[in-house]
Protein backbone atom coordinates (compact mmCIF):
# COMPACT_ATOMS: atom_id res chain seq x y z
CA UNK A 1 0.00 0.00 0.00
CA UNK A 2 0.99 3.66 -0.26
CA UNK A 3 3.06 5.71 2.12
CA UNK A 4 1.21 6.61 5.33
CA UNK A 5 -0.13 10.14 5.24
CA UNK A 6 1.60 12.46 7.68
CA UNK A 7 -1.05 13.80 10.02
CA UNK A 8 -0.71 17.22 11.56
CA UNK A 9 -3.25 18.85 13.91
CA UNK A 10 -4.44 20.93 10.96
CA UNK A 11 -4.90 17.95 8.65
CA UNK A 12 -6.57 16.00 11.47
CA UNK A 13 -9.18 18.75 11.72
CA UNK A 14 -9.81 18.56 7.96
CA UNK A 15 -10.57 14.85 8.24
CA UNK A 16 -12.20 14.79 11.67
CA UNK A 17 -15.81 15.07 10.51
CA UNK A 18 -15.40 12.22 8.04
CA UNK A 19 -13.70 10.20 10.78
CA UNK A 20 -16.63 10.76 13.16
CA UNK A 21 -18.97 9.57 10.39
CA UNK A 22 -16.83 6.50 9.66
CA UNK A 23 -16.56 7.80 6.10
CA UNK A 24 -12.84 7.37 5.67
CA UNK A 25 -10.45 4.91 3.96
CA UNK A 26 -8.88 2.27 6.21
CA UNK A 27 -5.32 3.50 5.85
CA UNK A 28 -6.18 7.11 6.62
CA UNK A 29 -8.18 5.95 9.60
CA UNK A 30 -5.11 4.19 10.99
CA UNK A 31 -3.02 7.34 10.49
CA UNK A 32 -5.64 9.50 12.23
CA UNK A 33 -5.84 7.08 15.14
CA UNK A 34 -2.05 7.09 15.46
CA UNK A 35 -2.18 10.89 15.65
CA UNK A 36 -4.99 10.81 18.23
CA UNK A 37 -2.97 8.42 20.40
CA UNK A 38 -0.15 10.92 20.75
CA UNK A 39 -1.98 14.28 20.59
CA UNK A 40 -4.21 14.97 23.63
CA UNK A 41 -5.44 18.28 22.19
CA UNK A 42 -6.82 16.64 19.05
CA UNK A 43 -8.21 13.78 21.12
CA UNK A 44 -10.20 16.19 23.32
CA UNK A 45 -11.45 18.10 20.28
CA UNK A 46 -12.49 14.85 18.59
CA UNK A 47 -14.12 13.45 21.74
CA UNK A 48 -16.10 16.62 22.46
CA UNK A 49 -17.23 17.03 18.87
CA UNK A 50 -18.35 13.40 18.71
CA UNK A 51 -20.26 13.87 21.98
CA UNK A 52 -21.85 17.01 20.57
CA UNK A 53 -23.22 15.08 17.59
CA UNK A 54 -24.43 12.27 19.85
CA UNK A 55 -26.20 14.57 22.29
CA UNK A 56 -28.30 16.11 19.50
CA UNK A 57 -29.24 12.63 18.35
CA UNK A 58 -30.28 11.57 21.85
CA UNK A 59 -32.78 14.39 22.44
CA UNK A 60 -36.12 14.88 20.72
CA UNK A 61 -35.76 18.57 19.92
CA UNK A 62 -38.91 20.53 19.09
CA UNK A 63 -41.49 17.91 20.06
CA UNK A 64 -44.63 18.20 17.94
CA UNK A 65 -47.31 20.17 19.85
CA UNK A 66 -50.70 18.46 20.06
CA UNK A 67 -52.53 21.50 18.68
CA UNK A 68 -50.20 21.63 15.66
CA UNK A 69 -50.85 17.98 14.92
CA UNK A 70 -54.61 18.44 15.31
CA UNK A 71 -54.58 21.34 12.86
CA UNK A 72 -52.57 19.25 10.38
CA UNK A 73 -55.14 16.45 10.55
CA UNK A 74 -57.89 19.08 10.19
CA UNK A 75 -56.22 20.54 7.09
CA UNK A 76 -56.11 17.10 5.52
CA UNK A 77 -59.78 16.50 6.35
CA UNK A 78 -60.61 19.83 4.70
CA UNK A 79 -58.74 18.80 1.58
CA UNK A 80 -60.77 15.62 1.52
CA UNK A 81 -63.97 17.59 2.00
CA UNK A 82 -65.00 15.80 5.17
CA UNK A 83 -65.83 17.16 8.60
CA UNK A 84 -63.24 16.24 11.21
CA UNK A 85 -64.32 13.28 13.30
CA UNK B 1 -60.74 1.26 15.49
CA UNK B 2 -61.04 -1.93 17.58
CA UNK B 3 -57.92 -3.25 19.27
CA UNK B 4 -57.75 -6.34 17.09
CA UNK B 5 -58.03 -4.27 13.94
CA UNK B 6 -55.34 -1.96 15.26
CA UNK B 7 -52.99 -4.88 15.85
CA UNK B 8 -53.52 -6.13 12.31
CA UNK B 9 -53.04 -2.64 10.95
CA UNK B 10 -49.74 -2.37 12.79
CA UNK B 11 -48.51 -5.57 11.19
CA UNK B 12 -48.89 -4.07 7.75
CA UNK B 13 -47.48 -0.81 8.91
CA UNK B 14 -45.01 -0.55 6.13
CA UNK B 15 -44.56 2.71 4.26
CA UNK B 16 -44.79 1.26 0.77
CA UNK B 17 -47.94 -0.61 1.72
CA UNK B 18 -49.44 2.52 3.25
CA UNK B 19 -48.67 4.51 0.11
CA UNK B 20 -50.36 1.86 -2.05
CA UNK B 21 -53.40 1.82 0.19
CA UNK B 22 -53.61 5.63 0.07
CA UNK B 23 -53.48 5.50 -3.74
CA UNK B 24 -56.36 3.05 -3.61
CA UNK B 25 -58.39 5.61 -1.67
CA UNK B 26 -57.72 4.56 1.93
CA UNK B 27 -57.38 7.83 3.85
CA UNK B 28 -56.67 6.08 7.13
CA UNK B 29 -53.52 4.76 5.48
CA UNK B 30 -52.41 8.32 4.77
CA UNK B 31 -53.22 9.30 8.35
CA UNK B 32 -50.85 6.56 9.45
CA UNK B 33 -48.14 8.06 7.25
CA UNK B 34 -48.86 11.36 9.00
CA UNK B 35 -48.54 9.70 12.42
CA UNK B 36 -45.20 8.23 11.48
CA UNK B 37 -43.65 11.27 9.88
CA UNK B 38 -45.18 14.45 11.35
CA UNK B 39 -42.71 14.77 14.23
CA UNK B 40 -39.69 14.43 11.98
CA UNK B 41 -40.99 16.92 9.42
CA UNK B 42 -42.01 19.42 12.11
CA UNK B 43 -38.63 19.24 13.84
CA UNK B 44 -36.75 19.71 10.59
CA UNK B 45 -38.99 22.64 9.57
CA UNK B 46 -38.72 24.27 13.00
CA UNK B 47 -34.94 23.99 13.04
CA UNK B 48 -34.70 25.41 9.53
CA UNK B 49 -37.16 28.30 9.90
CA UNK B 50 -36.58 29.04 13.64
CA UNK B 51 -40.21 30.02 13.83
CA UNK B 52 -43.19 28.06 15.17
CA UNK B 53 -45.73 29.40 12.69
CA UNK B 54 -43.50 28.84 9.65
CA UNK B 55 -42.76 25.33 10.89
CA UNK B 56 -46.47 24.58 11.15
CA UNK B 57 -47.11 26.01 7.67
CA UNK B 58 -44.28 23.92 6.23
CA UNK B 59 -45.63 20.82 7.97
CA UNK B 60 -49.14 21.28 6.57
CA UNK B 61 -48.00 22.24 3.10
CA UNK B 62 -45.61 19.29 2.90
CA UNK B 63 -48.32 16.75 3.75
CA UNK B 64 -50.96 18.38 1.54
CA UNK B 65 -48.54 18.45 -1.40
CA UNK B 66 -47.39 14.90 -0.74
CA UNK B 67 -51.01 13.73 -0.83
CA UNK B 68 -51.80 15.62 -4.02
CA UNK B 69 -48.60 14.45 -5.71
CA UNK B 70 -48.63 10.87 -4.54
CA UNK B 71 -48.87 9.72 -8.17
CA UNK B 72 -45.44 11.27 -8.75
CA UNK B 73 -43.87 9.27 -5.94
CA UNK B 74 -41.75 6.62 -7.63
CA UNK B 75 -41.06 4.24 -4.80
CA UNK B 76 -37.33 4.12 -5.52
CA UNK B 77 -36.84 6.31 -2.44
CA UNK B 78 -38.51 5.94 0.93
CA UNK B 79 -41.73 7.89 1.34
CA UNK B 80 -40.28 9.67 4.38
CA UNK B 81 -37.28 10.84 2.35
CA UNK B 82 -39.49 12.04 -0.49
CA UNK B 83 -41.77 13.84 1.99
CA UNK B 84 -38.81 15.47 3.75
CA UNK B 85 -37.53 16.77 0.43
CA UNK B 86 -40.88 18.43 -0.20
CA UNK B 87 -40.72 19.95 3.29
CA UNK B 88 -37.11 21.12 2.86
CA UNK B 89 -38.11 22.90 -0.36
CA UNK B 90 -41.03 24.55 1.41
CA UNK B 91 -38.78 25.67 4.25
CA UNK B 92 -36.12 27.00 1.85
CA UNK B 93 -38.80 28.92 -0.04
CA UNK B 94 -39.92 30.57 3.18
CA UNK B 95 -36.35 31.44 4.15
CA UNK B 96 -35.77 33.02 0.74
CA UNK B 97 -39.00 34.96 1.00
CA UNK B 98 -38.06 36.13 4.47
CA UNK B 99 -34.65 37.29 3.25
CA UNK B 100 -36.37 39.34 0.58
CA UNK B 101 -38.96 40.66 2.98
CA UNK B 102 -37.29 43.55 4.77
CA UNK B 103 -40.21 44.00 7.14
CA UNK B 104 -39.17 40.95 9.15
CA UNK B 105 -36.43 41.98 11.55
CA UNK B 106 -33.94 39.58 13.03
CA UNK B 107 -35.46 40.20 16.46
CA UNK B 108 -38.89 39.18 15.25
CA UNK B 109 -37.42 36.12 13.64
CA UNK B 110 -35.93 35.06 16.93
CA UNK B 111 -39.14 35.46 18.91
CA UNK B 112 -39.89 31.87 19.61
CA UNK B 113 -43.36 32.00 21.11
CA UNK B 114 -44.36 29.64 23.87
CA UNK B 115 -41.71 27.70 25.63
CA UNK B 116 -41.82 24.10 24.42
CA UNK B 117 -41.96 23.10 28.07
CA UNK B 118 -45.35 24.76 28.45
CA UNK B 119 -46.98 23.06 25.48
CA UNK B 120 -48.65 19.70 25.24
CA UNK B 121 -46.65 17.57 22.88
CA UNK B 122 -47.77 14.80 20.61
CA UNK B 123 -44.72 12.81 21.51
CA UNK B 124 -44.06 9.50 19.89
CA UNK B 125 -44.07 7.89 23.19
CA UNK B 126 -41.05 6.77 25.13
CA UNK B 127 -40.67 9.86 27.27
CA UNK B 128 -44.13 11.11 28.21
CA UNK B 129 -42.95 12.87 31.34
CA UNK B 130 -39.78 14.51 30.27
CA UNK B 131 -37.77 15.34 33.37
CA UNK B 132 -37.07 18.96 34.13
CA UNK B 133 -33.37 18.39 33.50
CA UNK B 134 -33.97 16.84 30.09
CA UNK B 135 -36.42 19.57 29.11
CA UNK B 136 -33.88 22.18 30.14
CA UNK B 137 -31.11 20.48 28.19
CA UNK B 138 -33.37 20.11 25.16
CA UNK B 139 -34.02 23.85 25.17
CA UNK B 140 -30.29 24.52 25.38
CA UNK B 141 -29.75 22.29 22.34
CA UNK B 142 -32.60 23.96 20.44
CA UNK B 143 -31.17 27.42 21.19
CA UNK B 144 -27.69 26.30 20.16
CA UNK B 145 -28.97 25.21 16.73
CA UNK B 146 -31.03 28.39 16.40
CA UNK B 147 -27.87 30.44 16.93
CA UNK B 148 -26.07 28.87 13.95
CA UNK B 149 -25.96 30.75 10.66
CA UNK B 150 -28.54 29.47 8.18
CA UNK B 151 -26.07 27.72 5.89
CA UNK B 152 -24.55 25.73 8.74
CA UNK B 153 -27.84 25.15 10.52
CA UNK B 154 -29.57 23.58 7.57
CA UNK B 155 -26.69 21.24 6.79
CA UNK B 156 -26.33 20.21 10.45
CA UNK B 157 -30.04 19.50 10.82
CA UNK B 158 -30.28 17.39 7.67
CA UNK B 159 -27.06 15.46 8.32
CA UNK B 160 -26.83 15.03 12.08
CA UNK B 161 -30.39 15.48 13.33
CA UNK B 162 -32.37 13.88 10.50
CA UNK B 163 -29.66 11.47 9.38
CA UNK B 164 -29.56 12.18 5.65
CA UNK B 165 -26.38 11.21 3.83
CA UNK B 166 -23.89 13.79 2.59
CA UNK B 167 -25.06 13.11 -0.98
CA UNK B 168 -28.76 13.50 -0.15
CA UNK B 169 -28.08 16.71 1.76
CA UNK B 170 -26.01 18.10 -1.12
CA UNK B 171 -28.78 17.32 -3.58
CA UNK B 172 -31.54 18.83 -1.43
CA UNK B 173 -29.64 22.06 -0.83
CA UNK B 174 -28.05 22.25 -4.27
CA UNK B 175 -24.56 22.26 -2.78
CA UNK B 176 -21.36 20.39 -3.64
CA UNK B 177 -20.36 17.41 -1.50
CA UNK B 178 -17.30 19.31 -0.27
CA UNK B 179 -19.45 22.32 0.70
CA UNK B 180 -21.74 20.06 2.74
CA UNK B 181 -18.74 18.49 4.46
CA UNK B 182 -17.06 21.78 5.32
CA UNK B 183 -20.29 23.35 6.57
CA UNK B 184 -21.00 20.29 8.66
CA UNK B 185 -17.56 20.48 10.27
CA UNK B 186 -17.98 24.17 11.06
CA UNK B 187 -21.46 23.61 12.47
CA UNK B 188 -20.22 20.77 14.66
CA UNK B 189 -17.29 22.81 15.95
CA UNK B 190 -19.49 25.82 16.73
CA UNK B 191 -22.00 23.66 18.56
CA UNK B 192 -19.21 21.94 20.46
CA UNK B 193 -17.93 25.36 21.60
CA UNK B 194 -21.41 26.31 22.81
CA UNK B 195 -21.98 23.03 24.63
CA UNK B 196 -18.51 22.28 25.98
CA UNK B 197 -19.33 22.91 29.61
CA UNK B 198 -22.39 20.67 29.37
CA UNK B 199 -20.87 17.61 27.76
CA UNK B 200 -19.52 15.89 30.87
CA UNK B 201 -22.80 16.46 32.69
CA UNK B 202 -24.65 14.98 29.74
CA UNK B 203 -22.74 11.73 30.10
CA UNK B 204 -23.85 11.34 33.72
CA UNK B 205 -27.44 12.43 33.03
CA UNK B 206 -27.68 9.99 30.13
CA UNK B 207 -26.54 7.09 32.31
CA UNK B 208 -29.09 7.94 34.98
CA UNK B 209 -31.87 8.27 32.44
CA UNK B 210 -31.46 4.80 30.90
Amino acid sequence: MGVKKKITCKSFLDDMSNYIDGDIPQELRASLEAHLAKCPECWVLFDETKQTVEIFQSYNCHPLPVDVKDRLLGALQNQWGEPKK
Amino acid sequence: MAEAELAVAQQVDDEAELVERTRAGDRDAFNRLVERNAQKVFRMARHMTRNDQDAEDVLQEAFLKAYRRLDQFQGDAKFSTWLTRIAVNEALMRLRKRRNDKTVSLDEELTLGDSPMQRDVADDGDDPEESYERAEMREILEDAIDALAEGYRTVFVLRDVEGFSTEETAEMLDLSISAVKSRLLRARLQLRDKLRRRLKGHGREKENHV
